[in-house]
């Protein structure tokens, strides 16, 4: 349960609520405050609730197997048809006019331009259920076993049933009120899709056996990528009618000139860091009683167009992956207040005396080199998080001293990885090396409190082994690239390369 | 006739050698057997290669042999003149080098007179049909065997067009080392590759000649790890150290036949380059020379061997730069994809190549220096045993910063930081690593000095951290720097030899390379006192930091001495004086040649990161545009990797 609520609030980018959307409280709008405010409300609950995912009801699973599609031409017909890719230009409604960008949407979207809008919904309506059958005709031609499994079964259904009910929606979308209810269609579908991504997880791990791993690679990294592409146009349809709404409303002026639907142009990587950052060390505080310091230096000032939650999930499935390993390597090493050096042979400066609570540190791009290596007074080293503007693009680095990953890890971490999860949820237990986390620490932490971790951290998957593959796609989703450098005994850089979407918009194909 | 003072060679290699060369030999004769004299004679003239396999058929074969008796007209050629030029003279003790034998066969043509016995062609070939099987033996045995009459080489030679044949010579002796070759003194050989030569790629004889090439082409590298080679070379013996000659001696040839058919893989047009044709040749002559020494039964035979060896190693040193022009010229022949796996594959093997010749010939200059019972200081061979990060770090940064301040001008380069497990030990081969680490060093220190934004308040450059981690197998040397990163564009080129082939113009500059950081920081004597010493100071705490300071100051370090500045990183043999010889070959290169420090070849990366590759390890780098590049460079320390090498 408590997995559902995140994962809903992170891929589903909770549609930008007004006013509040805006630089600071950006993450909170999406998952953050509502994880936050699960684990307040019941932190026990998410440690204890995750043993068994229960996707769906007695009712829901009849309904799962009245799926019958196999006379259903409409499927086919429209996979046949060529995806129209269309530019991140045009999602934002900057295409209409020659006038430069900027310009453009200072005046138009921003404006709630009823035009704007309406292109974005019918360009929707039209190719949304292309790609809908696309991906069910892929999902058809899977092996007959695989689905028949309930969880591949169920999602099979949620696409056939969105597909359905989009083509059977009017084809015009003539005004206002035609906007809303398209608005309204897409919005439940993109709901009722949040649970896609666990229970394809659960449903490919239960069918390792019937497929070739590469083939349940290619077949996930396909449908991860396309299911992106949908939620992009859907979402960009839903929050530029919101936004529209929002300033047809409200009598004050629109403050967000910088937000357009699910974009941000003037997004500040360092503030969303921080924000991830004080919600990871929260979970980890709560899950292991400690959590190392964040460092955030470079160019810290920086700003560039980018899809906020995207960058929020990769942001935090990332700093998730070096904050726990750095507690878990500290309590490996015996690294501790007293003993910062723990018994490993790397030096340290002694504990800083920083008081707690500011445990987000935002340093000037001349950083202190001591910061970056002093621990704090649990002996944890910080996790050091370098932004870096060049010319095309922000490259944020993320060093930790978690250990590095283990020879035999490394060449899986990219993999779908269906192990960390294997031993809490598969009951048949097939001989592998699952009970290592993917950072290959012998943990004191296995069980239920790793698992919290898991499933209460990052939003929706972590645990499930798709934290770092979905994460490389989604950084790779718009130019962009991920490299992880594993030092191993010592700790793990990470490279994410993010263009500007805004330097792309001509020839970015969505 | 000669052939009962045959040794019986037992050698795998030479068997198969004999069998496919002998048949080779006996078609081509065949054919020829009916012309002119003197067209036979040009033709053998230009079968320099056929003949010298088939020079390879005096291993006791007699069936072979007798199938090539009938074809005695073929055996005029350069190796058996060279082979017979040693023996008249009796002077060689030693193997015959390549250049030798060339100017020995220039020799014989401009000065011999014709013999007045020898009349017709038929006796000149019985006769030399002799010395042709006995060449390769008397190479090496002449004081066991007294003068023969050897004038009839020289009665071949005036049917013979003279030019040709001083093309032919000219383009060789340049190859090779100049200054020992008596008639054709050539300082400059750049100068000489600018004309392409060697008419003899293109006659049809090069082409069937190249079946002796195929036995070896079929055989599998036999690879090593750095293991084997530290746990074979520790307590060297007698019979261990023919061993290793003769394993050397069977290996090379092997591996030169696989690159040297990477070369006729390549297209044609590419071949006709000069460069690359330069370099095809040397590799020819090194396989065929290799191949040809029987197998090495005594120290004095070893010692002969490694001579040799050493004086190939010595005439390759102008491959890097030979190959990298002419890949710059080939560029739009290739597509960069293949020309970037031909040149990684074409370092490697050299790497290859060179660790297992220099192995064999410091180990046995080690075990010939009187006291090498002493000598086991950590070094086997090459190798070292207890390579610590914190001295390679420190003398590399050193040699860097040394660079960097001469080419830009007496800037001072930023400091750098060595923090992590800076003081696990290793075993390795102290060469490849300090060429790594002194090209990133280089490299940082460049782009810190060129971009890096300096403290307001100390006017300093950002430093550069090294962070060494040592894991299970490996230890990884991080080398961060603040100096702008590398533009995307950049980026994209970093590894690669083809997509920017004007990185290469500055080989027009040089003629040797090394690939070592010896050649690269070797500097006038007289500026010794531009090192650097390193300080270590203890920061805060426990901090390794190691700072370089400013500039000239005094040299107060005890452990770095200005008398070693010409070599500094030669820590190799045991003892200096009697690993003058030993290193003579690694340091080849003149100072001059890069006294313009700032002489920026392209190729420090990409051949860095074929060193780190050799063994198993890698080499990354990763950039944040905008604000400073961090690389990676990994290395297995156990050494239990075989050599990476792709056949």
């Amino acid at each position: 349960m408590g997995l559902r609520l995140t994962e809903r609030n992170t891929i589903t980018p909770s549609i930008p609520a007004g006013p509040s959307w805006n630089n600071s409280t950006l993450v909170q709008s999406s998952s953050v405050v509502t994880s936050m405010a699960l684990r307040s409300t019941g932190s026990s609950l998410a440690t204890t609730t995750t043993t068994k995912r229960e996707f769906f009801t007695n009712s829901e699973q009849k309904e799962v197997e009245d799926v019958v599609s196999f006379y259903d031409d409409k499927v086919t017909q429209y996979a046949n048809q060529e995806i129209q890719t269309v530019t991140l230009k045009t999602l934002l409604g900057l295409g209409r006019s020659g006038s430069s960008s900027h310009d453009q949407h200072q005046q138009g979207v921003a404006a709630g331009d009823l035009a704007i809008n309406l292109d974005v919904a019918r360009y929707a309506r039209k190719e949304l259920p292309v790609r809908l059958a696309r991906l069910i005709k892929a999902t058809q031609k899977l092996p007959f076993i695989v689905g028949t499994n309930p969880y591949i079964k169920r999602v099979y259904k949620l696409y056939y049933d969105s597909f359905q009910s989009i083509t059977a929606s009017p084809e015009e979308i003539r005004d206002k009120d035609d906007l809303d209810r398209f608005a309204a269609l897409l919005k439940g579908l993109v709901e009722s899709h949040a649970d896609v991504v666990p229970m394809l997880s659960q449903g490919f791990l239960e069918c390792k056996k019937y497929m070739a791993k590469e083939d349940i690679k290619r077949f996930l990294d396909d449908m991860i990528r396309a299911r992106i592409g949908i939620r992009l146009i859907a979402e960009q349809a839903i929050s530029l009618r919101e936004q529209r709404h929002e300033h047809e409303t409200s009598s004050v002026e629109t403050p967000h000139d910088d937000i357009v639907g699910v974009v941000h142009t003037e997004l500040r990587p360092a503030d969303l860091i921080k924000t991830c950052a004080s919600f990871v060390q929260e979970l980890c505080d709560v899950n292991y009683g400690s959590s190392p310091e964040v460092v955030i230096n470079g160019q810290t000032d920086t700003t560039f167009t980018y899809v906020p939650v995207h960058l929020e999930y990769i942001l935090c499935e990332l700093l998730k992956n070096a904050v726990r390993a750095t507690v878990e390597h500290s309590q490996k090493m015996g690294r501790s207040a007293l003993n910062p050096h723990g018994n490993g042979p790397d030096r340290h400066h002694p504990p800083t005396n920083r008081e707690s609570g500011n445990s987000v540190v935002i340093v000037n791009q001349d950083d202190d080199q001591d910061v970056t290596k002093r621990p704090n007074e649990f002996g944890h080293p910080p996790v050091e998080v370098t932004i870096a503007q060049g010319d095309h693009e922000v490259t944020i680095r993320i060093r930790d001293h978690g250990g590095g990953i283990s020879r035999e890890d490394f060449d899986a971490i990219f993999d779908y990885s269906f192990t960390t999860v294997k031993n809490e949820n598969d009951s048949s237990s097939e001989g592998s090396s699952s009970d290592d986390s993917p950072y290959g620490v012998d943990s004191i932490f296995k069980g239920v409190s790793r698992l919290a971790m898991q499933a209460g951290l990052g939003g929706p998957i972590a645990g499930l082994g798709f934290g770092l593959p979905l994460t490389r796609i989604y950084a790779q989703y718009f130019g962009g690239d991920m490299h992880l450098v594993s030092l191993q005994g010592y700790g793990c850089d990470v490279f994410l390369k993010l263009k500007q979407i805004d330097e792309s918009l001509d020839d970015l194909q969505i | 006739m000669a052939m009962n003072r045959l040794p019986q060679t037992t050698s795998r290699c030479q068997r198969l050698y004999s069998s496919a060369s002998s048949s080779c030999a006996f078609s081509l004769t065949t054919s020829c057997s009916s012309r002119t004299p003197a067209t036979t004679a040009a033709v053998a003239r230009r079968t320099p290669r056929l003949i010298s396999g088939s020079t390879m058929t005096t291993t006791g074969n007699k069936t072979a042999a007798s199938a090539l008796g009938q074809c005695r007209i073929v055996t005029r050629t350069k190796h058996y003149l060279s082979g017979t030029n040693t023996i008249s003279s009796s002077t060689a003790t030693t193997i015959t080098t390549g250049r030798k034998g060339y100017s020995s066969l220039a020799t014989a043509a401009h000065s011999h007179q014709p013999h007045p016995s020898i009349t017709n062609a038929n006796a000149a070939a019985n006769t030399s049909r002799t010395y042709q099987q006995e060449s390769p033996q008397l190479l090496h045995r002449t004081n066991q065997q007294s003068s023969q009459p050897i004038h009839i080489a020289s009665s071949t030679f005036p049917s013979m067009p003279n030019s040709n044949l001083n093309t032919t010579s000219t383009t060789t002796a340049s190859a090779y080392s100049p200054q020992s070759s008596p008639l054709f003194k050539m300082n400059n050989p750049a100068s000489i590759v600018k004309q392409p030569q060697a008419r003899r790629r293109y006659s049809p004889q090069h082409f069937y000649q190249n079946r002796i090439l195929d036995p070896y082409v079929h055989q599998a590298v036999s690879p090593i790890t750095l293991r084997q080679l530290v746990f074979f070379g520790r307590n060297m013996q007698e019979d261990k150290l023919l061993k290793s000659a003769n394993y050397v001696r069977t290996e090379l040839p092997i591996r030169l036949a696989h690159r040297i058919r990477d070369f006729q893989n390549l297209p044609f047009i590419v071949g006709t380059n000069p460069h690359i044709e330069l370099v095809y040749d040397l590799y020819w002559q090194a396989f065929e020379k290799i191949a040809k020494v029987p197998e090495i039964k005594t120290l004095e035979e070893n010692d002969a061997f490694c001579e040799m060896v050493k004086g190939l190693l010595n005439d390759h040193l102008v491959v890097i730069p030979q190959l990298a022009l002419g890949i710059m010229e080939c560029s739009k022949h290739i597509p960069a994809a293949q020309v970037d796996q031909f040149m990684s594959k074409m370092l490697r093997s050299r790497i290859s190549r060179r660790v297992l010749a220099e192995q064999h010939i410091t180990l046995t200059s080690n075990f010939n220096s009187p006291n090498h019972m002493m000598t086991d200081r950590g070094y086997i061979g090459i190798i070292y045993t207890h390579i610590k990060p914190r001295d390679i770090v420190e003398r590399t940064a050193l040699l860097a910063a040394d660079t960097c301040r001469q080419a830009s001008g007496g800037m001072t380069p930023p400091k750098v930081f060595l923090d992590g497990n800076i003081d696990a030990e290793f075993t390795y081969i102290p060469d490849h690593i300090e060429y790594i680490l002194y090209e990133l060093l280089k490299n940082s220190m460049r782009f810190v000095m060129q971009n890096g934004k300096r403290d307001p308040a100390t006017g300093e450059l950002p430093p550069i951290q090294v962070t060494v981690c040592e894991g299970t197998h490996e230890i990884v040397f991080r080398v961060s720097d603040k100096g702008g990163g590398i533009h995307p564009e950049m980026e994209s080129q970093l590894w690669s030899y083809a997509q920017s082939p004007a990185r290469f113009a500055n080989f027009e500059k040089i003629s040797k390379m090394a690939a070592t950081v010896q050649e690269q920081v070797a500097q006038p004597s007289s500026s010794p006192s531009t090192s650097t010493p390193f300080q270590e100071t203890d920061g805060q705490g426990q901090d390794e930091n190691i700072v370089l300071p400013p500039p000239p100051a005094a040299n107060k370090n005890p452990t770095y001495h200005p008398s070693e500045a010409a070599m500094p990183l030669d820590r190799h043999a045991p003892s200096r004086n009697q690993s003058a010889q030993t290193s003579s070959f690694s340091t080849a290169t003149s100072p001059q040649q890069y006294k313009n420090q700032s002489l920026h070849l392209g190729i420090g990366l990409p051949m860095s990161r074929v060193y780190a590759e050799y063994w198993g390890g890698d080499l990354k780098v990763f950039t944040m545009h905008g604000y400073g590049t961090d690389a990676y460079a990994k290395f297995c320390k156990f050494g239990n990797i075989y050599e990476n090498f792709d056949s």
